[in-house]
């Protein structure tokens, strides 16, 4: 009994070793392949250059204003939705997480037809003089809609295992909903949704298929940092380098918060 | 109790790998390290010897019939690949079937993308047996670097730049004059695909010949994608989504009737786009490839082309 415990103990070792290094290794090796494609002085002075500078604000003012708006319109909605029974609940279950599932080349196609020039509904809003594809609306617009379902899948998950009874509690001791969910719901689910936040912001920072559709591509404009690379790949190779690079350290600190929150909330994550 | 069960379970596993957590440590590193100066070692001269292997087998086919294999692989079906030029996506689709008819058991197929795109594919290490470029600057590029057979390179049709229009001009665009106008919406090709390149070049000259600076730059601030390849372009335009768009002129022709109109530029202000073709050092099999370049070259091939609204690579 004990030899044959101990022979399949360095066995699993054995193999978890060799799984575990197989999957850092097919993961990190590209990433590090970037940063073996540059060097100090390359990556400065592309870093200076007018197209690497405007993508990453256009990228950075988009996502914040994208996550902004998911979070005031996504949180109530993962609040009731968690809360309520509803008719057709499960489709809307299923439409959250739809655009995890679909390529984001569908999505900027969809979001053109429907919000393009000659779109369903773009069509009434250009008699109103408002156009909203290729240009910074559509780059926001692309960016909810892919990277919506990372906060909204957290949020009704955090409010779906919080026990009601709390509120109602609270509720019975004459609190109003909006100090319940202030001073009770919120802080026991803060640092869950933080990190739902967070990954939601990478998704839209990462953006490419819907955005080069629907927002088009042009630099200082549309041309967020996904787009650029695209860009440079055809021209300047170094640029399309220096954007990724400036890509993985961003995703890597974000990353990184999320493992520092999840950590001090313990199993929950 | 789940969570109990759970953190049982993970304290169990944690004490069991933190006794051997130095060796793991160890031994992954060793594998990364290993892994990576692998990937450099065999990334690094891989280039390297593919690029001459083909050039000899080329050099020698001239002299000595090293082509023997090709009885036996004709029995076998043959596939050609074609890296080409974007903006022959709806002349492709004829040109494929009618090659087939000539040769048959032979196909090609198609890798339809911007030149610059093909360019670049084509240097980090693409398998291709033929490149149909739209530009002569990538063409060149290519040559001197060594990816094709310098020898069979030729011109192979040429295309116009025209200004194109959805249906129904929702733009209001009455002439080259009203591009300049502020408030209009236009789509051209990025500063690196052949067509946004002699866009620019014909931008330029306008400017000069007719135009003014304020002119250039309204029409600058009136852009509102810059598209990777000639037919995005043209889509963007045939949606409406843009009041007007710099394509070639094979687009405009080639277009389903009532569905754009165009504005043509003055030949001295425009640029003609020689388009070339011409076989891959690397490819598998010359002959077969050869093949294609002679179709494409033939009557029939040219008639495809002009059935496309390209003109011939003489005018």
């Amino acid at each position: 009994m004990t030899p044959n415990f101990r022979i399949s103990k360095s066995l699993a070792l054995a193999v978890a070793v060799i799984s575990i290094g197989l999957v850092a290794a097919y993961l990190a090796l590209p990433i590090l392949a970037l940063f073996f494609h540059s060097n100090p002085e390359m990556f400065i002075s592309s870093l200076m250059e007018p197209k690497v500078t405007d993508a990453l604000v256009l990228s950075l003012t988009t996502s914040t204003i994208a996550m902004i708006i998911i979070v005031i319109v996504g949180t109530p909605a993962a609040y009731f939705h968690s809360r309520l029974d509803y008719p057709g609940k499960s489709i809307v279950d299923i439409l959250i997480d739809l655009p995890l599932v679909l390529p984001p080349a569908v999505a900027g196609l969809a979001l053109l037809l429907m919000y393009g020039r000659m779109g369903m509904f773009g069509q009434y809003l250009h008699l109103f003089g408002i156009d909203i594809a290729f240009t910074i609306i559509a780059v926001i617009m692309a960016q909810i809609f892919v990277a919506s379902p990372f906060y909204l899948r957290q949020a009704k998950a955090l409010f779906g295992q919080l026990d009601p009874t709390y509120e109602q509690t609270a509720r019975s001791l004459g609190a109003s909903p909006l100090f319940v969910f202030a001073t009770i719901v919120l802080p026991l689910t803060f640092e869950g949704l933080l990190s739902g936040l967070v990954m939601t912001f990478a998704r839209a920072l990462g953006e490419f298929g819907a955005t080069i559709m629907v927002a088009g591509n042009l630099p200082g404009v549309t041309q967020t940092m996904p787009l650029a690379i695209y860009g440079a790949m055809q021209g300047d190779f170094d640029v399309a380098i220096t954007i990724s690079i400036l890509l993985v350290l961003i995703s890597f600190g974000i990353m990184a918060i999320i493992s520092i929150l999840t950590k001090r909330r313990g199993l929950l994550a | 109790m789940f969570y109990s069960i759970l953190t049982y379970e993970i304290n169990d596993i944690m004490r069991f790998q933190k006794r051997n957590l130095v060796i793991s440590v160890t031994i992954c590193i060793i594998l990364c390290i290993a892994l990576t100066f692998a990937g450099c070692t065999s990334s690094t001269p891989a280039p390297v010897t593919t690029t001459p292997a083909p050039r000899s087998i080329v050099t020698t086919s001239l002299s000595t019939p090293i082509i023997t294999a090709v009885p036996t692989t004709q029995a076998a079906p043959k596939t050609l690949i074609a890296f080409t030029a974007a903006s022959l996506t709806g002349a492709s689709d004829k040109i494929g079937p009618a090659f087939s008819n000539t040769s048959p058991g032979t196909t090609v197929k198609f890798n339809l993308d911007g030149t610059q795109v093909l360019k670049q594919q084509i240097e980090q290490g693409a398998n291709a047996d033929v490149f149909i470029s739209a530009s002569n600057t990538y063409t060149n590029g290519l040559k001197s670097e060594g990816y094709l057979i310098n020898s069979t390179v030729k011109n192979l049709t040429s295309n116009y730049i025209i200004v194109i229009i959805p249906a129904g001009n929702p733009g209001n665009i009455q002439s080259l004059a009203d591009l300049g106008t502020p408030g209009k919406r236009i789509a051209m090709g990025t500063p690196e695909v052949p067509v946004g390149v002699n866009t620019r070049q014909v931008i330029n000259k306008l400017t000069n010949s007719t135009y003014n600076k304020t002119w250039q730059e309204n029409l600058n601030k009136n852009l509102k994608t810059l598209e990777t390849t000639e037919p995005g372009v043209v889509t963007k335009v045939t949606l409406g989504e843009v009041d007007a768009g710099f394509v070639y002129e094979s687009s405009y022709k080639a277009a389903k009737e009532g569905t754009l109109s165009a504005i043509t530029i003055p030949v001295k202000d425009n640029v003609l786009q020689i388009y070339t073709i011409g076989i891959l050092n690397r490819t598998a099999d010359k002959v077969a490839a050869q093949n294609f370049e002679d179709f494409m070259l033939s009557a029939a091939g040219q008639k495809i082309l002009s059935d496309f609204g390209f003109r011939p690579s003489g005018s």
